[in-house]
């Protein structure tokens, strides 16, 4: 099994992506327990 | 039903069931490397049945071999529907020789919620499970949500035409390419890769934590299985909690979210399409939904002082709020924490998001996003027409790997198939108050079975009434194949009765 280029750029996209969803629900938890 | 039908459904059935004994093989080399002989033995006898049934089914089907392109729609919903309820028969075999179960039904239970991806568990003392029944639990779960169906027929039937009714059959109405079987290679692909990928990193988070090599990788394999496929499943009977580790629940959350995603979309962004990202419709759908059940248990729950920081309630409440929006099932708290801390107004959202779910397409349950999406896009429209001219035509689109006309039957559709959700937990509230929990309780549970999300409030225990395990059992089986399947293979069992019964008159 031979990842392309593309391909792990397309895995890498959406690791970051959903971490960065990740960190906004954080700030916003981090917001409220103030 | 004719005689061919039942033919042609019994010809595929046995396919899946064969594929499926010989997916047991897994379990069976666990148990040799464990040295567990007597899981090796219960492996052994379940597996030979499994083989001798698939076989018979093959073999009382075979004179439709070799005709594939005669395959209808609705051989393609009853070959799905009834190789799932044969499979929970044959798959709780080793649960049932295992000893870890009470009864036969709480076996079948506990493969309907791994095969759906539900997550529920009536199984006994899970500490103290064997590794191969472990690896079977969440193998069942892993392959559940790829597509039971779609796995044997793709890589053991050599013809692939009439394929693609086998997919919708499951849920998956979804042609990454114009082959099925090359379909179901890029979706088997993405799933690989990323367990490769997901293993290695809960492994080490597992090295991190203080568990040994071997230890931490089973535990990273079954964790990323239930993770990946939103199942909800764990090794211990405490869960994800059992790990006491930040790190590991940022992960699990990372790939049941990713899990939760279409498999189209990976594609898409495997391809290099990467604003499909943020233009997609139920992308944009879960980010809305999930940021604003987040942000609402987050305000209901601050006020009560149970979780003093922000870490504590990320850990506590943004987890098990994603993982029930995803219908994962994971939690980080007790389940009759749920009913005596989180108050109605938690409990309120978590039965909402577990009713949302996932994406279609997916390993997730729920109505999915994009039928909220399209709903939603078709309420705006409709006023947007109100306010309009009435001279003016306008055509609404939403984006879903490419722009789509918003149709009247597309929105009806989905309309639909969120009204059949809603009764079946309805009924399933109903039955729960019936037999004498509360409504809180009886809601929240029915929401989890619903959406096949796995969470549990304390209603799911060996010791509940069995009318509601079966209820559970038939809600799981539904909301997961999404109800057409199910209701095709009823409608030809009626005609099949109905013609039985005239020539018997006649």
């Amino acid at each position: 099994m031979r990842l392309t280029k593309m391909e792990i750029l397309g895995l890498l996209t959406e690791i970051i992506g959903v971490l960065a969803f990740l960190g906004i629900l954080f700030v916003v938890t981090y917001l409220f327990a103030r | 039903m004719s005689v061919r039908s039942a033919e042609i459904i019994s010809y595929y059935a046995g396919y899946v069931i064969l594929g499926t004994s010989l997916l047991m093989i897994i379990p069976v080399v666990t148990a040799l490397l464990s040295q567990e002989w007597v899981p090796l033995l219960d492996f052994t006898i379940s597996m030979g049945i499994a083989a001798s049934l698939g076989l018979i089914f093959v073999l009382l089907g075979r004179r439709t071999r070799g005709q594939a392109g005669s395959i209808q729609w609705k051989h393609g919903f009853a070959v799905a529907a009834l190789s799932w309820i044969i499979l929970m028969f044959l798959c709780s075999i080793p649960y049932m020789l295992s000893g870890h179960t009470y009864s036969y039904l709480d076996a079948c239970f506990d493969v309907m919620s791994g095969f759906t991806t539900t997550g529920l568990v009536l199984t006994q003392d899970l500490d103290h499970l064997s590794n191969a029944l472990n690896m079977w639990r969440h193998m069942l779960t892993f392959i559940g949500g790829q597509g039971m169906v779609v796995l044997a027929l793709s890589f053991i039937v050599k013809e692939s035409s009439g394929g693609y009714k086998f997919y919708v059959g499951e849920g998956k109405d979804i042609a990454l390419v114009p082959n099925v079987k090359g379909t179901a290679r890029i979706i088997w692909k993405i799933s690989m890769v990323y367990f490769l990928f997901g293993t290695i990193v809960l492994w080490i988070a597992g090295l991190f934590i203080g568990l040994n090599p071997a230890s931490a990788l089973l535990h990273a394999i079954y964790m990323f299985e239930s993770s990946w496929s939103t199942g909800g499943f764990a090794p211990m009977t405490q869960n994800i909690m059992y790990y006491h580790s930040f790190l590991y629940e940022v992960v699990t959350m990372v790939f049941f979210i990713i899990g939760s995603f279409n498999f189209g979309l990976h594609y898409a962004i495997w391809q290099g399409k990467r604003k499909e990202f943020v233009r997609n419709i139920e992308i944009q759908s879960f980010a809305i939904t999930a940021f604003l059940a987040t942000a609402l248990a987050i305000a209901a729950l601050s006020r009560t002082g149970l979780y003093m920081d922000a870490v504590s309630m990320f850990r506590r409440v943004v987890f098990n709020v994603v993982s029930a929006h995803t219908t994962t099932g994971l939690g980080s708290v007790y389940a009759r924490q749920f009913a005596l801390q989180w108050g109605d107004a938690g409990i309120l959202i978590m039965v909402i998001v577990m009713l949302i779910g996932g994406s279609a397409c997916s390993t997730a349950g729920g109505f999915k996003g994009l039928r909220v999406g399209i709903v939603f896009k078709g309420i705006i429209s409709d006023v947007k027409k109100l306010l309009s001219s009435e001279r003016s035509m306008r055509v609404y689109k939403f984006h879903y790997m490419k722009d789509i006309v918003l149709s009247d039957g597309l929105v009806r559709a989905s309309a639909l198939i969120i009204i059949c959700y809603m009764v079946l937990f309805g009924i399933g509230t109903l039955l729960g108050t019936f037999c004498g929990y509360s409504l809180a309780d009886s809601s929240f549970e029915a929401a989890s079975v619903t959406g096949n999300v796995g969470l549990s409030i304390g209603i799911t225990s060996a010791s509940m009434p069995a009318v509601m395990k079966i209820y559970y059992i038939l809600a799981m089986y539904l909301g997961r194949l999404e109800f057409l399947s199910v209701f095709a293979l009823i409608g030809m069992a009626i005609t099949g009765v109905k013609r039985i019964w005239k020539r018997k008159r006649g």
